[in-house]
């Protein structure tokens, strides 16, 4: 089963002056549990296309599905709730939320969350962390963090909510390779032990030929 | 340099449009404010015809006929008017006493008014002069040292009243047609009963109720044989105000079925009633001081967060040379800028409203035209030093920057 | 709640001048709406002995001039005009008859001091349409009041300055050279109460007039039933007016109605006078002013204050957005940390403007223009601190509205990827 589904996607900026296009025509599937690396020299619109699957922009042309729903027609909120039940995001530079702990950063999607007492809340926070084996930072705020640990309690909180995709957007961007290893190292235990697919844009290719397919971009079209 | 300036400024026009705004209201607080303090000042400053140094003043009573501790009179020549005569001389034996007066509505800063009508024929034609009307005795024109306009002595006034002559004053020309002047000397009748004549005497300056009323009205001192006085008056010695209340002894205050009580300075009347006026300036106060705090913290928080924002730019200025002064200079420059357009929208409106409204209508008085303009420049001048003020801060923050460490962290 | 709190320390530390621009801004702000809400509602809100100012009505003066000619005499009521205009109307619980003001007079107790006391006099009814509280004895009657007893009631402090720490019931003292009996003690009243206060309570002297015309001394307090409209008592009193009018017309005299009786509105607004309509609008327009420039100023800080902080902050909403924030939140979750911050320097500014009422003279005035400082207890009601939390939440909304729906329109992935 296709989870993500991509037809015919367009995407096309404006401004006054000039008309750019970022992506043309682009059709892609994910199936469930699949890793899917994304490669392409800068500014081919391989971030756009992940914005776009994180419905976080939306295409010019085309028709985006997620699991099986048809996210082009959904309004603002109902965007909002469906990333929040089924999304998760991790960031080059991690965008942890400085004023708040570790703890409270990985609760982030969950507060979101109707229905859910703190308790629960808390019990999965916890839960999340001890499988990463970031416990024992759970009262630290972000800056007293190394980078890898930032991207730990950044992956923490993308699956905190247990959604069916991760986008990872350069995950291993900001760190050194050890670090970057082991944030790789997690994300394929994310895949293969808890079944999360993954689109990740990477510029790495050795990080890439782990993954299960490398989707090459080129001036916004798929190429390979 | 100037359009970059300007360029900055319209990146961040959102901000500075709503400091403009701000500008704009304080601007018009401020202006009301200061015109009313400046108006207010003005007529203090006007001409009064009693001297009140070293006054103190009371109330006279007399027992009720229906008290029990009333003390019969033996014959029919002693009655409450010999009391009231044997109190005064008491009184004025009193070694810090200089004169004593009485009177009914005599002593300002009371708001009574009791209107009075003149009329007399002046010329071809009948005038009129409405006046607040004083009755003192004689020794009340001596004891508060009134003058009258051309030079007449207290001396003098107080022979006419004792001639049954009437005294007015001068008033607010912009309420009249005539001169009051042309009064002096004529008869005249009081309200509709031409029967009751009296000659006018002199001109004094106006007596105003309280310090900071206009006189809109004019003011008729007379003397009443048969009114029995409410009030008195005391002038004592120059200085000798402490001294005179400590010798002050309970039998002094009374005689017979008549006292004198409330004794005190004239200073604590006026105190109270300026109070409404005082209430107002200090309530005025605090609203023209809120609104300068006011502009003074959003100058300071927008301008310390345009700097922390610009600290790269600020760092990269610093490499290329810019002193310490240009770094403030532009800061102030793009506040004064702000100033600037604010000005053109208070001086403009400042223009139509001046010439329009009717400032003596609604205030009571007539201020000159300069004074609100004068406004207008202070108003300008008090808003630059808030603005420069809240830059200050900001604006040594960022000559502080060491441009190597800023632009590192870039 | 407390990770909205985290952020507003977290702000403080990084951002000091900014956050204290805001809380310095709004303290100051609520201290002198506070100030102005509290002067104008200790002359409105009920508090004992006036317990039921917003079913009051006072009627107080009465004015007629010639039908032709210029006189025009207005002044305060005789008790049978009094009576005339306001007994037993409909809608009315009770109806009271009293002095208008307080007069000044000399006492001198068993101490042998001799001061002044403020004295009012009152029928029996007085006692039950105001809330005194009687601390010994009794008040006195109707009987009493018709047969001219010269008995009094005095207030707690007073009996002590007059007879030192004896019990005062049964006592006699001279109240303007005339010796009373004392029948009861009641509690302390403020003179913020302007209607019910006063040192001594003597009973009513029926027969006090000016001239001729029914002008006197007296007013009359109505306490009117519970949901009865105050035009409807107004209604009545006009066709009483008509009836004096239709007796003195043959006299060549005409009544002037001026909107009588009044409510505590137009008492605290100070109307004073007894031959003018009473005006509350420009009073309340100039009130309404004041608030305005209170609000609107510090408001265009505080905005652009907290547009300051959010742009900090832009990423974080970026990714708040992305894990599933809807605009609405955003907003609201500004909107409620504004909050936070707004309640903090509203919480500054009321404490400053209550220890303000306490230290500092002549702030306070009564509807005589008499200057006093109200009993804390009075300040510290729910009406007042409700004000409070209002002004905070209005002052929030203004200024957080704009920048809060800015930051919720923020485009998610511009967002994230912001400095």
């Amino acid at each position: 089963m296709s989870l993500i589904e991509l037809s015919g996607i367009d995407k096309v900026y404006r401004t006054k002056e000039i008309e750019t296009t970022a992506l043309e025509n682009v059709n892609l599937t994910v199936d469930k549990g699949e890793f899917v690396s994304i490669m392409g020299p800068s500014g081919c619109g391989k971030s756009t296309l992940l914005n776009i699957i994180g419905l976080l922009d939306k295409p010019t042309a085309g028709t985006v599905r997620l699991l099986d729903t048809d996210c082009s027609t959904l309004g603002d909120n109902a965007m909002s709730h469906f990333r929040n039940a089924n999304l998760g995001f991790v960031f080059q530079s991690f965008h942890l939320i400085p004023s708040l702990d570790v703890a409270s950063n990985v609760e982030l999607p969950l507060a979101y969350r109707s229905g859910m007492s703190a308790s629960e809340r808390h019990r999965r926070v916890d839960e999340v962390l001890a499988r990463l084996g970031i416990s024992h930072r759970k009262k630290h705020l972000p800056t007293q963090l190394s980078g890898g640990q930032c991207q730990r309690v950044a992956i923490a909180r993308a699956i905190v909510g247990r959604p069916s995709i991760v986008l990872a957007d350069e995950p291993t961007g900001n760190l050194d390779s050890k670090m970057g290893a082991e944030v790789m190292d997690l994300l394929h235990s994310l895949n293969t032990d808890d079944g999360i697919t993954i689109v990740m844009v990477t510029h790495n290719e050795a990080q890439a030929m782990q993954t299960d397919r490398i989707v090459r971009f080129f001036d916004g079209r798929v190429i390979s | 340099m100037k359009r970059k300036l300007i360029q900055q400024m319209r990146s961040e026009w959102r901000s500075n449009l709503w400091m403009t705004v701000e500008l704009v209201i304080v601007g018009f607080v401020l202006w009301g404010v200061f015109t009313v303090f400046a108006g207010i000042e003005y007529l203090h400053k006007e001409p009064v015809s009693v001297d009140f140094t070293d006054i103190y003043y009371g109330n006279i009573g007399s027992i009720p006929k229906d008290a029990n501790n009333r003390k019969a009179y033996e014959d029919s020549l002693h009655n409450e008017w010999t009391d009231l005569e044997n109190l005064l001389s008491n009184l004025k034996s009193n070694p810090y006493v200089e004169n004593i007066g009485t009177g009914n509505n005599a002593i300002p800063y009371n708001f009574n008014y009791s209107g009075v009508q003149l009329n007399a024929r002046i010329g071809d034609s009948i005038q009129h002069y409405m006046g607040n009307r004083r009755v003192m005795d004689p020794d009340m024109v001596r004891t508060l040292r009134m003058k009258g306009i051309n030079g007449e002595s207290s001396e003098q006034l107080a022979q006419m009243l004792e001639e049954g002559k009437t005294l007015i004053s001068t008033y607010d020309r912009s309420y009249y047609d005539n001169d009051p002047k042309q009064w002096v000397g004529h008869e005249a009748w009081v309200g509709a009963d031409s029967a009751m004549i009296v000659e006018i005497g002199a001109m004094i300056e106006g007596i105003r109720r309280s310090d900071y009323e206009p006189v809109f009205n004019g003011v008729l001192v007379c003397y009443y044989k048969n009114w029995f006085p409410y009030e008195i008056a005391i002038r004592v010695k120059p200085g000798k105000g402490e001294e005179f209340m400590a010798s002050l002894k309970g039998d002094d205050l009374e005689f017979g079925n008549v006292y004198a009580s409330n004794i005190r300075s004239i200073e604590k009347r006026k105190d109270e009633a300026h109070l409404d006026i005082h209430n107002l300036l200090r309530n005025l106060t605090a609203c023209a001081a809120f609104v300068m705090i006011a502009v003074f913290l959003g100058f300071l928080g927008s301008f310390w967060y345009r700097t922390q924002q610009r600290v790269p730019e600020i760092a990269l200025r610093k490499v290329n040379g810019a002193t310490n002064t240009d770094l403030f200079r532009r800061l102030v420059s793009e506040g004064l800028v702000l100033l600037g357009v604010a000005s053109v929208i208070i001086l403009g409106t400042a223009a139509v409203l001046i010439p329009q409204v009717d400032i003596a209508g609604s205030i009571g008085f007539e201020v000159p035209k300069i004074l609100l303009w004068g406004m207008v420049a202070v108003t300008l001048g008090v808003l630059a030093l808030m603005i420069v003020g809240g830059i200050w801060l900001p604006a040594r923050k960022a000559m502080k920057i060491n441009p190597a460490e800023a632009l590192k962290d870039q | 709640m407390k990770n909205k709190l985290k952020q507003i320390i977290y702000d403080m530390r990084t951002q000091p001048v900014i956050a204290w621009v805001t809380v310095i801004g709004t303290a100051l702000s609520i201290f002198l709406i506070m100030t102005v809400v509290m002067m104008q509602q200790v002359n409105v809100m009920s508090f004992a002995p006036e317990s039921h100012r917003d079913r009051m009505l006072y009627g107080m003066f009465f004015n007629r001039e010639m039908i032709e000619g210029e006189n025009s005499s207005s002044a305060s009521l005789s008790y049978d005009m009094a009576k005339r205009l306001y007994a037993e109307l409909k809608g009315v619980e009770k109806t009271a008859y009293q002095t208008l003001g307080i007069e000044k007079v000399d006492a001198k107790g068993t101490t042998g001091e001799k001061f002044t006391v403020d004295t009012r006099q009152t029928d029996d009814n007085f006692w039950e349409v105001y809330d005194h509280k009687l601390l010994e004895g009794r008040y006195y009657t109707a009987d009493e009041m018709m047969s001219e007893r010269k008995v009094c009631v005095v207030s707690e402090s007073t009996a002590r300055r007059l007879f030192g720490g004896e019990s005062a019931v049964g006592q006699y003292f001279e109240l303007d050279h005339k010796d009373y009996e004392v029948v009861g003690v009641v509690a302390n009243s403020s003179i913020f109460a302007s209607m019910a206060y006063a040192q001594v309570f003597v009973p009513l002297d029926t027969d006090a007039s000016w001239g001729e015309g029914g002008f006197g001394p007296f007013m009359a307090s109505l306490l009117v039933e519970k949901g009865v409209d105050f035009e409807d008592v107004r209604n009545q009193v006009k066709a009483r007016y008509a009836e004096v009018d239709a007796e003195i017309k043959p006299e060549g005299f005409r009544t002037v109605y001026h909107g009588a009786p009044f409510d505590q509105e137009i008492i605290a607004s100070g109307h004073r006078g007894s031959n003018t309509t009473p005006d509350t609008s420009s009073d309340r327009y100039m009130r309404y002013a004041i608030y305005a420039i209170l609000l609107i100023v510090p408001a265009i800080n505080l905005s652009s204050m907290l547009h300051s902080r959010l742009r900090r902050r832009v990423s974080e909403i970026g990714v708040r957005r992305a894990f599933g924030c809807t605009k609405m939140r955003i907003v609201a979750d500004i909107i409620a940390e504004n909050l936070i911050v707004t309640i903090i320097g509203g919480i500054i500014g009321f404490v400053l403007g209550i220890i303000f009422a306490q230290c500092y003279d002549g702030l306070y005035t009564d509807p005589t223009g008499t200057a006093a400082r109200p009993a804390l207890s009075i300040l510290l009601n729910w009406t007042i601190l409700g004000i409070a939390f209002g002004t905070c939440f209005f002052l929030n909304i203004i200024s957080a509205a704009v920048p809060a729906w800015q930051a919720s329109r923020l485009n998610p992935v511009e967002a994230i990827n912001a400095k």
